[in-house]
């Protein structure tokens, strides 16, 4: 079943869609939130995943329902992230956010803060500027949750390299939310 | 937690870019090969000529050829790797393939510093002066100018005058001495130059000479080098002239102005002639699905109009934008660069628009992300088809904008290029085809899933429906207008 045609099912209020849904992005967005949050907690976010999405659909029509729901799982991931505040449950999370950490400048002297979709949008932005592995490899690192490891291992270097190459990444990041005067 | 604020950000970017990053991009790069077939593509195309043109007081002529003096060596733009062609015992050779895209790659990155060696304010007095009062006066009328052709065009026009006349155009378009002219239209040059398969945005420039008629070869060197311009000499009035002029002018603008161009030919009093051209094509970021396009109705100044209406839902990356006078949306293109839609409030005219300074500050605006009144969206966006074309004699404008001694035999002074006296301009002549849709990918799986996924849909939505006239501006890469145009009917 293509795409259109799950989102149909949504907009008729059809439950074939939630199964629809299930079954061709179930993995994927199990992949997500097992990056981010673990096994254990993975799944009870997937599954808050369709009942989101059959709110949402209609009015909303993706353009994409794989990023849509996705992002779904992104959000529900962190909202439980925040609510078990225990951080050990989450390692992969955490670790995550701390090197998002060193993107953000320097907040003195900085005041106006900026509303997360205006960040979106630069985001946007910065991505599509940069050369095409580095967009890709950000967004895995940094919207999927793929360990620095596994990076490693798809692109063929080591490790540290990556590890090396991500962090200037997040260095000409930093730079641009600089540049721009954002203050997060 | 502050990086929690980027999370939440990050959740948000546009879908496209998610899907993108779906699978590594190893295996992806299979994939973009592959669209490659898709590319005819096409969501705006755009053509532009200018024809300046200078007589001799006296007259005459001689001679019977037409041939070229100097050819420019263009800058090199190596095509996007074509996977079709890199296919060996049934798999993507893969090291070919990274060859090919590394010089693609290398290619796009000299653009890249052409671009950044100059920004939109270094040209936003001029552009402020020359897009009203060229688009201006036209009430009701589709009109459409490229106010980079023309900036090319006028520089070298600078380059092939002297004195007071070299002065009044280098006023006009804000720029202190000849070498920072030459230095902005080959960065101009080379960051708008580019046909390599997936995206097409060609500019050419010429010198026509009467074959009587004396030249300095440095002149012509200089021209050619600064600023890709190839110099042609023959009889004015022979038919081999004229025929080789609209040739070259079909050529560069890939055959979208032929019926502008059609019958063009020179005055046998010409004694040289200018011409300056871009071809421009572009995909849209997220293409309109052609199933949602469906037939609609434009309120125009003399009643109502059947066209066919575009629709799409801008998410995620969607910014609605307002003034006192207007409201606007942008579209992003493939590759960089944007269109924007200005849609002038219920009783004001896009003409009024022109005249509004804020509207023009919008449109100048190098990054709209700083407009003030900006609010992120859903949009249901509405753009009707259009395909507009327009013919524009500029000379009086340009007079007006204080570019005269060119104009009059008695002050003109083109001694740089040639030492006959007598030579001055006598007309300017800039044609446009602006053509805007949806389509482009009918039967590929690649445009079914467009990608502006939002994962969390914004509280609020509005419909922008240009269902009565309206203002647009198609921008490059470097984010300077290429293309300024009203649409009074689609």
């Amino acid at each position: 079943m293509n795409d259109l045609e799950i989102i149909a099912l949504f907009e008729q209020r059809k439950e074939e869609a939630v199964a629809a849904a299930a079954r061709k992005y179930g993995g994927y967005c199990q992949t997500i939130a097992q990056n981010l949050l673990g096994i254990e907690d993975a799944e009870e976010c997937v599954s808050d995943t369709w009942l989101a999405a059959w709110n949402r659909i209609p009015p909303a029509r993706p353009a994409s329902l794989r990023a849509f729901l996705g992002g779904i799982t992104r959000t529900l991931s962190i909202s439980r992230f925040r609510s078990l505040h225990a951080q050990k449950r989450g390692a992969g999370l955490t670790l995550m956010l701390s090197e998002l950490e060193d993107c953000l400048p320097d907040p003195k002297g900085v005041e106006e803060a900026v509303e997360t979709r205006a960040l979106a949008r630069l985001l946007s932005d910065w991505l599509r500027g940069l050369p095409r592995e580095d967009r890709v490899l950000f967004l895995r690192r940094y919207w999927y949750g793929v360990t620095v490891k596994q990076l490693a291992g798809e692109a063929g270097c080591t490790e540290n390299q990556m590890a090396q190459h991500m962090r200037k990444l997040r260095q000409a990041l930093r730079g641009k939310l600089e540049q721009e005067g954002i203050a997060i | 937690m502050r990086s929690e604020k980027l999370y939440d950000a990050l959740t948000e970017v546009d879908g496209a870019l998610v899907d993108e990053a779906a699978a590594p991009a190893e295996k992806q790069k299979k994939k973009r090969a592959v669209r490659l077939r898709w590319i005819g593509a096409i969501a705006a195309v755009l053509a532009a000529a200018i024809l300046l043109t200078a007589v001799l007081r006296p007259g005459g002529t001689g001679g019977l050829t037409a041939y070229a003096l100097e050819t420019p060596s263009y800058p090199a733009a190596a095509p996007y790797p074509d996977v079709n062609a890199l296919m060996s015992g049934g798999e993507v050779d893969q090291e070919a393939f990274t060859a090919a895209f590394d010089a693609w790659s290398s290619d796009r990155w000299q653009r890249v510093s052409a671009r950044n060696r100059y920004s939109a304010d270094d040209l936003h007095d001029y552009l402020a002066a020359v897009i009203p009062a060229f688009l201006g006066g036209h009430d009701g009328e589709n009109v459409s100018c490229s106010p980079t052709n023309l900036c090319l065009a006028l520089a070298m026009l600078a380059e092939t005058t002297g004195g007071e006349t070299r002065e009044q155009i280098l006023s006009l378009l804000g720029v202190s001495d000849m070498d920072s002219l030459r230095a902005l239209a080959n960065n101009l040059f080379l960051a708008n130059y580019n046909d390599d398969g997936a995206m097409k945005s060609l500019l050419a420039s010429a010198i026509w000479l009467r074959d009587d008629l004396d030249y300095k070869a440095e002149t012509l060197k200089r021209l050619a080098e600064n600023y890709y311009a190839a110099s042609f000499r023959g009889t004015m009035g022979s038919e081999a002239y004229d025929k080789l002029l609209r040739q070259w002018l079909n050529e560069q603008t890939g055959q979208q102005l032929t019926d502008q161009i059609g019958s063009l030919s020179f005055d046998p009093e010409t004694v040289l002639a200018l011409t300056a051209t871009v071809d421009f094509s572009k995909q849209w970021y997220v293409e309109f699905q052609p199933e949602r396009t469906e037939d609609g109705v434009f309120h125009a100044v003399g009643g109502e109009l059947a066209c066919r209406m575009m629709r799409q839902d801008v998410d995620s990356a969607g910014f609605y934008y307002w003034g006192e006078r207007f409201g606007a949306v942008t579209l992003s293109f493939k590759e960089g660069g944007e269109t924007r839609f200005l849609l002038p409030d219920e009783g004001v005219t896009p003409e009024a628009l022109l005249e509004d300074s804020e509207a023009l500050a919008f449109l100048l605006t190098q990054n709209c992300q700083n407009w003030e009144n900006s609010k992120n969206l859903i949009i249901h966006l509405s753009v009707p088809k259009f395909d507009v074309s327009s013919q524009l004699t500029l000379d009086q404008s340009l007079r007006e904008l204080g570019l005269t001694d060119a104009f009059d035999p008695k002050t003109a002074d083109f001694s740089p290029l040639t030492d006959t006296e007598g030579v001055f301009l006598s007309e300017l002549r800039h044609g446009t085809r602006i053509a805007v849709d949806e389509k482009g990918v009918t039967a590929s799986a690649y445009t079914i899933i467009p990608g502006a996924g939002a994962a969390m849909p914004p509280d609020e939505e509005i419909d922008f429906t240009l269902d009565r006239p309206f203002l647009f501006a198609v921008y490059g890469e470097d984010k300077l207008p290429l293309f300024v145009g009203v649409v009074n009917q689609p």
